[in-house]
């Protein structure tokens, strides 16, 4: 059976319906339950307007022009491990979970050699095995969220990945969750659900990564859920490359409990349209997060990144700095809130975003917000919006570089600060990559 | 080899330059000095082509070429080096990636074979003895974290490397205390040769006293009043700039 979903609320909620005496009768009931209630608040809200505060300088009207083909286990695709290769690392050994279509995929997956312990495994998997992970309130009270695209994410959720660290276990390599889109015909709208579960003490490195094989229209609506229990340790690298075509928007948010810590970094280069919302709770004393992002956008793409760090305790300390790299008509926006409740003394937190624009069309909103609550704290935040120097141009072209390699060197070093950042060597090299493709040159590597 | 005539240069609408003339013949060195706002930084910029400048009247012909039809990059690889006041930092991108990269623009554009990595160190090595760096210089980020000292150096260095027939110094010794200007003027001393000509810009008649200069041209009110050999730096350095303020139009040259 083909559920096709367009344009207003009525053609989901139906879809649902369907779906609801359909595949989702044979789900258990703390899942239906969730599916209802999220559909049923989805109904309510409908989708978000530009009168709304939040979604303000975002217009979704691109998304819902589109239909879609709602996601369904088993369709099948042509991919084989040999056609993933642009999107692996050469690190072949890192354990990986490959989703196609918004669907797992165990043959483009590899999971070896963990401690004991370590779960890696697909949501619809633990489902079909009634898995005791299943009964964790992170999966049972996962939240159906602030809006239309997090509720109809809960109301049709089908597959993720889930990934639990028990106490104390050091993973060292990075595991990856890849979700390829190579649809044919017909767009597919997926909704994955992710979760992680960090035991406390446990460490480990994540990329999870949105990529396709055609420049073809498709809608992915994800949400990840992170706990961090005390001590854990979680370096979470989010790739956005979707196709130029696509539609992305998804929901990112950490809870993270006493001394854990949390670092994270948004790539952002692909979509017609990506909105990437990243919630962090620091709910407990002496909780540190890192937040970066870097995006680039050119012709007529609109990327969009909101995040909020929420300080309950205090000793917690939050760094942020989200750069963007504009071009064409491309339009950014930036939206970071930092909440310091009144409990939250000695905090330390730090917010930037920075913009580079290399055209006079390109637009960007930016909003850094403080609220603090708490009156011994140490809180920073700013934004900033420059085009490249003439001066700086004049540097190098002074030194016989032309001016299109020059432009393009100092945009590199624009972002080199965020991507030299980066942990993982694999990873780093690849951002280098792609951003030397996305000025439309041969990627030069090992500048330093 | 060069051949400044009657040069006239503006930056948004207000003139600076106002007739320059002066030749440069091959290994000879020029001193230009001249009172803040006098225009010579301008000339540093202009030949070196900064677009932020018109020439509005006037020529410039490199060896018996039209400079200023050129861009910026062309004046480079055919031998031309500005020793920047403020040189610029590049973050991300290696000193030693840079010179490289500078070097062999110059060297395709002479139809010369590119050095690879490992052959460009060779050089790097033995041209940064003449300015005193060490090879921790080659992995830091362009003149990121520098300090201003440490920038002029840089600037040498490269001019060792890119090895230009004509290299301009625009203030190269200002905010440089005595150590570190010693170390960029016997640099720039090693540098010096027979084939290679060189306009060292100025405020102050210190540097002189470590480059010492074949030619002194006094530049003010975006005309040069005075040309002599080196004792006329002297004379600047014991009387003012207003010493010569007076009457430009009776000791032009």
């Amino acid at each position: 059976m083909t559920t096709t979903v367009k344009e207003n609320k009525q053609t989901y909620v139906k879809a649902f319906e369907d779906l609801r005496s359909g595949v989702f009768s044979d789900d258990p009931r703390w899942l239906l339950t969730l599916r209802e209630e999220a559909i049923a608040q989805f109904a309510e809200r409908g989708f978000p307007t530009q009168r709304l505060e939040d979604w303000k300088y975002t217009s979704v009207d691109p998304i819902l022009k589109n239909s879609y083909r709602l996601w369904e286990r088993g369709m099948s695709h042509g991919l084989t491990l040999e056609k993933l290769t642009p999107f692996l690392f050469e690190e072949s050994h890192w354990n990986r979970l490959v989703f196609v279509n918004g669907c797992y995929d165990a043959s483009l997956s590899r999971v070896e050699n963990f401690p004991e312990g370590v779960r890696m495994k697909s949501f619809d998997e633990l489902l079909l095995a009634d898995d005791p992970l299943l009964h964790e309130d992170t999966v049972r009270k996962t939240s159906t969220g602030k809006h239309a695209f997090t509720a109809l994410n809960a109301a049709f959720l089908e597959d993720g990945y889930f990934f639990c660290i028990p106490q104390g276990v050091e993973i060292k390599d990075p595991v990856h969750f890849l979700f390829v889109t190579d649809s044919k015909e017909e767009s597919v709208l997926s909704h994955p659900r992710n979760f992680v579960i960090a035991e406390a003490g446990s460490r480990a490195s994540i990329i999870e990564s949105y990529v396709s094989r055609k420049g073809t229209s498709y809608f992915n609506n994800t949400v990840t859920e992170f706990r961090l229990n005390p001590g854990a340790h979680i370096h979470y690298y989010k790739v956005q490359n979707e196709s130029e075509q696509a539609f992305h928007i998804a929901t990112t948010n950490v809870r993270q409990e006493r001394d854990s810590y949390f670092s994270s970094f948004m790539f952002s280069v692909g979509g017609a349209l990506s909105r990437q919302e990243l919630n962090v709770e620091l709910l407990d004393t002496g909780a540190e997060c890192v937040l970066d992002g870097l995006y680039l956008a050119k012709d007529d793409q609109h990327v969009d990144h909101h995040t909020l760090i929420d300080h309950q305790k205090p000793h917690g300390t939050s760094n942020e700095l989200y750069k963007g790299i504009l071009n064409g008509r491309a339009t950014a926006v930036f939206n970071g809130k930092v909440h310091v409740h009144q409990d939250a003394q000695q905090t330390d937190a730090h917010q930037m975003n920075k913009n580079l624009m290399l055209s006079d069309q390109a637009v960007v909103d930016t909003k850094p917000q403080l609220d603090i609550y708490a009156n011994d704290v140490k809180c920073t935040h700013g934004a900033a919006i420059g085009q490249l120097e003439d001066l700086e141009i004049f540097y190098l072209k002074s030194r016989g570089i032309d001016e299109v390699m020059a432009k393009s060197l100092l945009t590199y070093g624009f972002a080199s600060e965020l991507i030299g950042r980066v942990k993982v060597q694999a990873l780093k090299e690849r951002f280098n990559q792609w951003l030397w493709q996305w000025m439309g040159e041969t990627p030069l590597l090992h500048l330093l | 080899m060069l051949e400044i005539k009657n040069l006239h240069v503006s930056i948004q609408g207000a003139e600076i330059l106002k007739g320059i003339n002066l030749s440069v013949k091959t290994g000879e060195v020029h001193a230009i000095m001249g009172p803040n706002g006098s225009g010579k930084s301008t000339l540093a910029q202009v030949l070196a082509g900064n677009p932020a400048y018109t020439v509005t009247k006037g020529d410039v012909l490199y060896e018996g070429k039209k400079l200023l039809d050129w861009q910026p990059e062309v004046r480079a690889r055919e031998g031309i080096f500005l020793a920047f006041q403020y040189p610029v930092g590049i973050p991300g991108v290696g000193n030693a990636y840079f010179l490289r990269a500078a070097l062999n623009e110059a060297r395709k554009h002479r139809g010369l074979e590119e050095l690879d990595a490992m052959e460009f160190l060779e050089v790097l090595k033995d041209k940064m003895k003449i300015v005193e760096m060490d090879s921790s210089f080659t992995s830091r980020p362009v003149n990121e974290g520098f300090s201003g000292g440490e920038k002029k150096r840089n600037e040498i260095l490269q001019m060792a490397i890119l090895e230009p027939k004509l290299a301009v110094l625009d203030e190269t010794d200002s905010g440089l205390d005595i150590d570190a200007l010693k170390i960029v003027a016997n640099g720039v001393n090693k540098l010096r040769s027979p084939e290679r000509s060189m306009i060292v810009v100025t405020h102050y008649q210190r540097l002189l006293n470590y480059i010492i200069p074949d030619f002194v041209h006094v530049l003010v009110g975006g005309q040069i009043v005075k040309s002599g050999d080196k004792e006329l730096a002297f004379h600047l350095e014991e009387k003012g700039y207003d010493w010569v303020k007076e009457g430009p139009e009776l000791t032009r040259k």
